[in-house]
């Protein structure tokens, strides 16, 4: 699913970047990574989020919440 | 006597001011501020 | 042997690289430009012991590829042997990915010697970094522990700096996994067979792997027969499940409930009231530099008053020519004087502003605003120049450097010169305290929230019109907030005093003897009859445009003209054409508004000169700096236009709207 679809506070793993290359890349080098762990920490309804990955807060756009294809992260207390 | 050397000495300034305005222009500094450039985005800005 | 290192601070964005610099340097900076490119290098200097130690700030990047052009200098400028040594500024609460950065940096080759900022954050969390253990996960070098906002650390870390560069150090490198470390092998082989002289052929073999554009292009040969996998993704993976396991090695108590920032933006960046918010605290920022800035005014009143008399007896006293003691009093001290009044406003409000700033909420109105510049079809991060735009449209107009799309670069700063940049302050502040009294503050905020209404509206006619689709991809880190530095504020606030007092010096008074002269000179030569001047008959030509504006009066039109030069200039006009020397607000407010209403200037009338203010066209120091910026003169002077008319059209709104109502 798109992290744009996700819940607050639920944590997530990176699946796939569909992105254009560019933003992809950049992405990468700030740790957004197939495999690494994504939060959602705020949520707006014109798409534009606040998440948490690496220890760091970023806030981005619908195009690339849109982007980031991701799944729930399993066995985390008890979910 | 007293006078003549008051207008002499702003006459002096005046046209100090206008050179450093003009040799700034030239060299892209625009805002008359007292920096070596700001090409990079203005240095003075905390917004880096 | 001349005792001299050169060092090059390398980081992150916002991990406290710049405070860090500075509180090595000082404010006395060198600011110059990497030859060639449009990105700044700051210079500076500080001595350990008998060693002379010359400091580069690079730019804030995230990694070393060479997608953006800060990225390459950077890295050039390591490659090219310009720095010694490599000072790694990281920012300890952010550390995961700030090691990244680390782990590239190591890969060149140079010395490097951590300085682990923000240590004091760390621990307020209840975290603990081992700092056993950290230099040796990083292939034993350096880390120190500094906080450049209390200012320790920094002479261990000059002297760790001169230690590592003096010692004999191995080359350290991550090994990455087999499949990998073969690859680098075999290229690594090829790279020095075929290029002798290669510096660190490691390194340039890894870009090879990664797919990275210069070094391809360089080494073209070497893929020339071979087709090199892409395996760009795999070492960055490699790299973080590397710094995955190095975090559990050295930090530990990692927090795992919500630390203070996350609680602040619950609050601040509320879906609903994170916009009411930041219009209340901008409202608060305006209240602020309204009255306690008007409470330092008057001191600064009273002391220009006293200077201008000084001045006009000393003068009489050796018998001064009776123009040069009207160009000097009544010209220059009337023209700067009053200008220098303002200086407290001014003060307060940068004061306010750097606050902001530097306690990390700015980077947060982007994301507030994003909902609103996406109706204009620019992401949040066009926001950011706007707010500069309070401050000064000149910095503001560069800062769109931001925004790598043209186009949003372009809309944006066509908008920018309608946030009512600092140098309209003084005009609202006098008109509003002259013709509204107990409500000047509230009618100069007007002011403010008008210039961002007119903006949105345009910006959405503008993203109507414009049909293209814009990206609208909005990237922007959220730095943890902070107790604002009082060290980096308060460089930042003097340099802005510095600033303005500079441009009255110089611009302002300039401005002053040439409104001066056109004002006691017709072609008969000097006159006493102020209607008959070379200024008269130019206001006049210009008035009968600006009559359905309610500011045809000529004396109004040569005003706004010189407010082409720095919008300061109208204010100090004002103050040459109405021969107010003696410029305290009891006294001179008095007279001046008689005089006004004399040649029919009353409150609405005022309200429309702001309004005019605030639109029309910027500064030429904003004019050619939007030309510099948009590299295109048929743009720029369509701006200015734009503005032009804008400004006119609204005034005469209000004015004849306003007549009509009051």
């Amino acid at each position: 699913m798109k992290i744009s679809e996700g819940k607050i506070h639920v944590n997530y793993n990176v699946v796939e970047l569909q992105l254009d290359p560019v933003i992809r890349r950049r992405l990468e080098a700030l740790g957004i990574t197939e495999g690494s762990r994504i939060q959602i920490l705020n949520k707006k309804r014109n798409g534009a989020f606040i998440i948490k990955t690496r220890g760091t807060r970023w806030a981005i756009g619908k195009q690339i919440s849109e982007g980031i294809i991701c799944r729930e992260e399993k066995n985390e207390k008890g979910n | 006597m007293a006078s003549l050397l008051i207008i002499l000495a702003i006459g002096v300034y005046a046209g100090f001011v206008i050179k450093r305005q003009i040799s700034n222009w030239k060299k892209g500094k625009y805002c008359g501020s007292n920096c070596d450039g700001c090409s990079g985005g203005c240095h003075k800005d905390l917004n880096k | 042997m001349k005792k001299e290192i050169k060092v090059g601070f390398l980081g992150n964005p916002n991990c406290g690289k710049t405070t860090l610099f500075n509180a090595f340097t000082g404010a006395k900076l060198k600011v110059a430009n990497w030859p060639g490119v449009t990105v700044e290098k700051k210079e500076g200097e500080a001595k350990y012991k008998d060693w002379t130690i010359k400091l580069i700030d690079l730019p804030g990047i995230y990694s070393l590829s060479s997608y953006s052009i800060e990225e390459k200098v950077s890295r050039n400028c390591i490659l090219n042997d310009e720095v010694d040594v490599i000072i790694n500024v990281v920012d300890a609460a952010a550390l995961e990915r700030n090691l990244y950065l680390t782990l590239q940096l190591l890969e060149l080759g140079k010395p490097v010697v951590m300085a682990l900022n923000m240590m004091d954050i760390i621990e307020e969390r209840g975290m603990e970094i081992d700092l056993h253990r950290m230099p040796e996960v990083l292939g034993n070098i350096p880390v120190v522990p500094v906080s450049a906002r209390k200012r320790t650390g920094l002479d261990v870390l000059l002297h760790a700096v001169v230690h590592h560069y003096q010692e004999e150090s191995e080359e350290y490198s991550l090994k990455y996994s087999q499949e990998i470390e073969n690859e680098i092998s075999k290229i690594k082989s090829k790279l020095v067979k075929f290029h002798e002289d290669i510096v660190n052929p490691r390194w340039h073999a890894i870009k090879l792997l990664e797919g990275d554009e210069e070094v391809k292009e360089k080494y073209a040969d070497i893929l020339k027969n071979d087709s090199i996998i892409d395996y760009e993704k795999k070492i960055i993976n490699e790299k973080y499940n590397y710094i995955e396991d190095m975090i559990q090695e050295v930090l530990f108590n990692k927090e795992s409930k919500s630390a203070f920032t996350d609680k602040v933006d619950e609050v601040l960046t509320h879906k609903i009231w994170g916009i009411p918010i930041f219009l209340g605290i901008m409202g608060i920022v305006f209240f602020l530099t309204f009255f306690i800035g008007d409470l330092l005014k008057g001191r600064v009143e009273i002391l220009i008053g006293w200077f201008s008399d000084f001045i006009n007896n000393y003068l009489i006293s050796i018998g001064a020519a009776n123009w040069l003691k009207s160009m000097i009093v009544d010209g220059i001290i009337a023209g700067v004087g009053g200008i220098l009044t303002f200086l407290p406003n001014i003060f307060i409000l940068f004061l306010a502003l750097a606050l902001l700033e530097d306690s990390g909420y700015m980077a947060r109105v982007a994301y507030i605003m994003d909902g609103i510049m996406g109706k204009a079809g620019l992401s949040g991060k066009a926001f950011l120049p706007m707010v500069l735009g309070f401050g000064c449209s000149v910095p503001a107009v560069m800062a769109t450097r931001s925004l790598e799309n043209e186009r949003d670069r372009k809309k944006t700063i066509l908008l920018t010169p309608f946030m009512s940049c600092s140098a309209k302050l003084p005009i609202y502040i006098l008109f509003a305290n002259m013709f509204f009294k107990e409500h000047a503050m509230l009618v100069a905020f007007s002011l403010y929230v008008w210039g961002v209404v007119i903006a949105v509206i345009l910006a959405l006619i503008i993203g109507k019109v414009d049909k293209i689709k814009n990206s609208n991809t909005l990237l922007i880190e959220l730095p943890e907030y902070k107790q604002p530095n009082v060290r980096t504020i308060g460089i930042y606030v003097w340099n802005k005093i510095e600033d303005y007092l500079t441009k009255a010096g110089t611009t302002i008074f300039i401005a002053s003897i040439i409104m001066w002269f056109i004002l006691n000179f017709n072609m008969n030569g000097m006159t006493e009859d102020v209607t008959s001047s070379f200024g008269a008959m130019l206001g006049k030509g210009f008035g009968v445009i600006l009559a359905p504006a309610g500011l045809g009066m000529w004396q109004v039109a040569v005003a706004l003209i010189a407010g082409l030069s720095a919008k300061e200039v109208v204010v100090s006009s004002f103050y040459v054409l109405f021969g107010i020397g003696s410029v305290s607000e009891a006294a001179g407010y008095s007279q001046l508004i008689l005089d006004l209403n004399q040649i029919g200037f009353g409150a609405v009338n005022a309200y429309s000169l702001m309004i005019f203010s605030l639109l029309y066209t910027p500064c030429i120091a904003t004019i050619a700096t939007i030309k510099k910026e948009s590299n295109s003169l048929r743009y720029t002077v369509g701006v200015v236009l734009l503005q032009l008319f804008v400004a006119w059209l609204i005034s005469v709104i209000f004015y004849q709207t306003g007549r009509i109502l009051f």
